[in-house]
């Protein structure tokens, strides 16, 4: 898999929110680049302990500001957020047991998280940014 | 595991952040060398120190975000309580004689690097300008005042 790039359309234009979602992206790129070298198990284990509390501290984060923005769609985001959490804890699950958590990866990057910033996320800037940025 | 070098890109530009920032960084480092030690008795002390200095520091900087009127503060509440129910867990475990320094240390050193660069530097520029409109107001100095018994010095 190759490194995953920043691009200029993932951004919500809320800078914090993509402060976080650089940090996740960041992570994966590491951890990726961790199994696929052969790094040290300790090694390996500690960016993914980084991964998913970052993960899982954006997620309240973010899960905040559209409570207190009335966002409409608030709890299929939720949910949303509770299928990335397990694809996570399988992944860490499959780490523990021994087997090679890459091509689980490739899946949580291609097939969720960017589609989650640029589809889902992208949803809820307007109500968030009218109800906290725009008065 | 290496120690957290303080430096510019660990400031956020406002001093008494920035100086209690600082403050709980060499907390994280004294553990740091400590668990190389493997010296559990001074280890709780310093774990005690650190949260107790670190939940001072929360009450300060979310009293100053408030009052500077940062949007997302309550988010940023939510966080700084996520982390300390978080700390207080490993906190349990070690008095539970469990051998919990290291993973502890990574999610120390984790969390408050990527909390100062991102979500702290965040509200940063909106306090620096409140602080620069209020500087002849002396409003800086008065919150400072009005927190002196609370601040974290």
């Amino acid at each position: 898999m190759n490194k995953l790039q920043w691009e200029e359309k993932f951004n919500t234009g809320i800078t914090v929110i993509d402060g976080q979602h650089q940090r996740i992206v960041k992570y994966i790129n590491e951890l990726h680049e961790a199994t696929d070298q052969n790094i040290e198990r300790k090694q390996v284990e500690k960016i993914l302990v980084k991964l998913v509390e970052y993960t899982l501290t954006h997620f309240a984060f973010e899960e905040s500001l559209l409570i207190d923005s009335g966002y409409q769609y608030l709890d299929e985001h939720k949910k949303s957020h509770q299928a990335f959490c397990k694809k996570l804890s399988d992944l860490e699950d499959k780490f523990k047991s021994g087997q090679n958590v890459a091509p689980l990866l490739t899946q949580l990057l291609s097939d969720w998280l960017f589609e989650h910033i640029v589809q889902e996320d992208h949803q809820y800037v307007d109500c968030v940014r009218n109800f906290f940025l725009e008065n | 595991m290496k120690a957290i070098k303080w430096g510019v890109d660990l400031e956020i530009g406002v001093p008494p952040i920035d100086r209690q920032h600082k403050r709980i960084v060499d907390y994280i480092n004294q553990l740091l060398v400590l668990n190389n030690d493997n010296n559990r008795e001074e280890i709780y002390t310093i774990l005690q120190q650190l949260v107790d200095y670190t939940i001072s520091h929360f009450a300060f900087e979310e009293e100053l975000m408030e009052e500077c009127g940062y949007p997302f503060v309550k988010a940023h509440k939510l966080v700084h309580k996520l982390f300390v129910k978080k700390v207080a867990s490993y906190v349990a475990r070690f008095e539970q004689g469990e051998d919990i320094t290291y993973e502890l240390l990574i999610t120390l050193k984790t969390w408050l690097v990527n909390h100062i660069k991102n979500d702290d530097k965040d509200f940063s520029s909106l306090v620096q300008k409140k602080m620069h409109i209020a500087k002849k107001e002396g409003w800086f100095s008065s919150l400072i005042s009005k927190f002196l018994n609370r601040q974290p010095i």
